[in-house]
C-alpha cells in the first residue's frame, strides 16, 4: 500500500515536471540530439535512429548509456549532460514526433543505413565516404 | 515581393515535398508578418534559417544571405590533404533549405546593417528589410606581416576556411620533394576548432610517412600546451611520428619571409626573433571574428568576438541582431557542431521573440542543452574523438560544461575514422538539409 503510494507520488511528480515545460520547450531540448541521429525516414548518416520507439525505450537506453562504465564511449559522455527530467522530456518528444521506423526494426543503425541509402535519394546531394586506400 | 515568396513556397511544398520536416510545421499561403533574414550559409546559418523556418511557420518568412553558391565543409577538410575524402564531396548547396523550408536565397554579401529601422544593405545595392538579423559569418585573420598581398598569401596558405586554399595547401604538400620540410603554426586560442590544428599536423606527418618518409614536420603552437584531446596527439607527437613530428609550445609566429622558394616563419623569442625555415608553410594566423562583425560594430569582446545573450545569441550591443557560431564570444568552442546547436537556440529564441513570449522562463532554461562531439583522425584509417555537453549555468548567466561529459576516446581506432563518417554525415544532413 505504501510502495504503491509512492509509485503514485513519483509518477505524478513526473507527470508534473513534464506539464511545466511547453512543447516549445522540449522541442528545442530534443532538436539538439538531430546532430547525430536521424528521426525521420529520410534523414542521413548519424547514429542509432530516433524512429518507432516509445518513450519508456529511449528513455531506458538514454539512461543506461549514462550509467555505462567500461571503455569510454561518446554517447556515454553525452548522457551524462542530461538528468533524469531532460531525458523523459527528450524521450517523450521522440516518442510522439519522430516517424515511423525505416525497416521494422530499429537499434542497429548499420541495417537501417544501408536498406534506407538503397531506397532513398540522398537528401544533403551525396553520402561522405573516404576514398579507397592507396 | 513576399506575396510572391509565398506563393513559391507553397507550391514548392503542396508539390514536392516528399518529407514532412520533422519538429516542424508544414508552410501555408499566408502572407509572412515576421521577416527573419540570415547572413551566412555555414554551419551557424544554414541551421538557423532551416530552424527558424521550421519552427516560425508561417507567419515567419526567411531569408538566407550567402554569396557563395557553395559552402565548403571544414569539417572533414583536413582529409582533404592526404586525399582521403574528396574535395567535392564537402561542398553544400542551399537548394534543400528552399526546397523544403521555403528559405529565400540571396545570393548577395552584406555590407551594412541598421537595426532599429532593421535594414540590411547588400553589395548589389538592394536592401532587405528584417524584424531580426541573424548574423553567422564565421572568422576572419589578424593580417601577418611579410604576407601583405593576395599573390603572398596565396603562396603561405592558412586553409583554415575551406575552400580554394584547401587545395593549394594539398598541391604544395603533393609537389614538396622528399626529405624538404613542413611548418604547421596554430594560433592562440581561442580559434576556430580546437583539435583541428593537431588533427591536421597528424594527417600531414602521417602523410609524409607514407609517401615522403625523409620529410618532416614542424608543429609551431602559440599556446604553451596543446589544446585539445591531450592525450591522444600526445601519442601520436611522441610515439607514432616520433622523429617525424617536431612539436614547439610558445612559439608565436610574428612574421614571415621569404628566401628563395624557402618560406621563414619567425617565432617571437622575447627581445629577439628565431627563424624556422621550410618548404611549405602553412601559417594559420590569429583568429578574430569575421570582417562583417567588426565592421558591424558587434565585436565587443576583447576587440576580437561578438559578445551575446546566451539565452538568445542576440547581441550585446545592438538590439534585434543576432551572432552564431564561430563569430560569437560567449566562450562556447568555436567548431560546426556546436555551432548547429547554437543556431537552435539561438532560432527558438527569436522565435519567441518574434511572438512577444519570454525566453528566460525556467522549462526552457533547463532545454539550453548544446551537444559538441567531434572526430579527429590520427592516421591514414584511424581516429580519435572529443565529447563536451554544455548548459546554461543559471548561477553564472553563461553556459558551462558539464564536466562529467568532458571526455576524449581511450584510444585512435579504425572504428572511430568509421563512426566519423557516419557522424559528419548526419551533421552535414541536419544543416544542410
Amino acid at each position: 500500500m505504501q510502495k504503491m503510494g509512492k509509485s503514485v507520488a513519483l509518477a505524478l511528480c513526473a507527470w508534473s515536471a513534464l506539464a511545466l515545460a511547453a512543447p516549445e520547450d522540449d522541442r528545442l531540448l530534443a532538436s539538439q540530439c538531430l546532430g547525430c541521429h536521424a528521426a525521420d525516414r529520410t534523414g542521413r548518416g548519424g547514429f542509432d535512429r530516433l524512429t518507432g520507439e516509445t518513450a519508456a525505450e529511449i528513455a531506458e537506453e538514454m539512461i543506461e548509456m549514462r550509467a555505462k562504465s567500461g571503455a569510454k564511449n561518446i554517447m556515454h559522455l553525452q548522457a551524462r549532460g542530461y538528468d533524469d527530467d531532460q531525458i523523459q522530456r527528450i524521450a517523450q518528444w521522440f516518442a510522439v514526433n519522430a516517424g515511423s521506423p525505416v525497416s521494422g526494426r530499429s537499434g542497429d543503425d548499420d541495417e537501417d543505413e544501408s536498406e534506407h541509402r538503397a531506397k532513398a535519394k540522398s537528401a544533403s546531394g551525396r553520402r561522405v565516404s573516404p576514398t579507397t586506400r592507396r | 515581393m513576399s506575396m510572391n515568396f509565398n506563393r513559391r513556397t507553397f507550391l514548392k511544398a503542396a508539390s514536392g515535398a516528399t518529407a514532412l520536416p520533422l519538429l516542424g510545421h508544414v508552410r501555408h499561403a499566408r502572407a509572412a508578418t515576421s521577416r527573419v533574414v540570415v547572413v551566412g550559409g555555414g554551419f551557424a546559418g544554414a541551421t538557423a534559417a532551416k530552424y527558424v523556418a521550421q519552427w516560425g511557420g508561417p507567419g515567419v518568412s526567411v531569408s538566407l544571405v550567402e554569396p557563395d553558391a557553395t559552402h565548403v565543409s571544414c569539417i572533414l577538410s583536413n582529409l582533404v590533404l592526404n586525399d582521403r575524402v574528396k574535395y567535392a564531396a564537402l561542398g553544400f548547396n542551399h537548394s534543400m533549405l528552399h526546397q523544403r523550408y521555403g528559405v529565400e536565397l540571396v545570393r548577395d554579401r552584406a555590407v551594412a546593417a541598421d537595426p532599429v529601422a532593421g535594414k540590411l544593405d547588400l553589395a548589389s545595392g538592394s536592401t532587405l528589410a528584417f524584424d531580426r538579423l541573424i548574423v553567422a559569418p564565421g572568422i576572419g585573420f589578424d593580417p601577418v606581416p611579410g604576407l601583405g598581398t593576395p599573390a603572398l598569401q596565396a603562396m603561405v596558405p592558412h586553409a583554415w576556411i575551406a575552400g580554394s586554399q584547401t587545395l593549394t595547401l594539398r598541391d604544395q604538400l603533393m609537389k614538396m620533394a622528399n626529405g624538404t620540410t613542413v611548418i604547421l603554426t596554430i594560433p592562440k586560442a581561442p580559434y576556430r576548432c580546437p583539435p583541428g590544428p593537431y588533427e591536421r599536423a597528424c594527417v600531414i606527418a602521417d602523410y609524409l610517412k607514407r609517401k615522403k618518409p625523409r620529410s618532416k614536420i614542424v608543429v609551431l603552437d602559440a599556446n604553451p600546451v596543446i589544446q585539445a584531446e591531450p592525450s591522444a596527439f600526445l601519442n601520436a607527437f611522441n610515439v607514432l611520428y616520433a622523429g617525424r613530428l617536431e612539436y614547439v609550445p610558445n612559439a608565436e609566429v610574428v612574421r614571415v619571409s621569404f628566401e628563395g622558394s624557402r618560406r621563414v616563419a619567425w617565432v617571437r623569442n622575447g627581445a629577439s626573433e628565431i627563424a624556422y625555415r621550410c618548404d611549405v608553410l602553412n601559417h594559420i594566423p590569429r583568429n578574430t571574428a569575421a570582417p562583417l562583425v567588426h565592421h558591424l560594430g558587434l565585436a565587443n569582446v576583447g576587440g576580437r568576438w561578438a559578445g551575446v545573450d546566451p539565452l538568445s545569441f542576440e547581441s550585446a550591443v545592438a538590439p534585434n541582431i543576432h551572432v552564431i557560431g564561430d563569430a560569437q564570444g560567449t566562450g562556447l568552442p568555436k567548431a560546426g557542431h556546436i555551432a548547429n546547436c547554437e543556431a537552435k537556440v539561438c532560432a527558438d529564441a527569436v522565435v519567441r521573440m518574434l511572438n512577444g513570449w519570454p525566453i528566460d522562463e525556467p522549462a526552457r532554461l533547463s532545454s539550453l542543452v548544446l551537444n559538441s562531439a567531434c572526430y579527429s583522425p590520427i592516421t591514414y584509417t584511424t581516429a580519435s574523438w572529443l565529447n563536451a555537453v554544455f548548459a546554461y549555468d543559471a548561477g553564472s548567466g553563461l553556459m558551462k560544461r558539464v564536466d562529467a561529459s568532458f571526455g576524449e576516446a581511450e584510444r585512435h581506432s579504425t572504428k572511430n575514422f568509421e563512426q566519423m563518417f557516419k557522424w559528419a554525415e548526419r551533421l552535414f544532413d541536419d544543416t544542410f538539409a
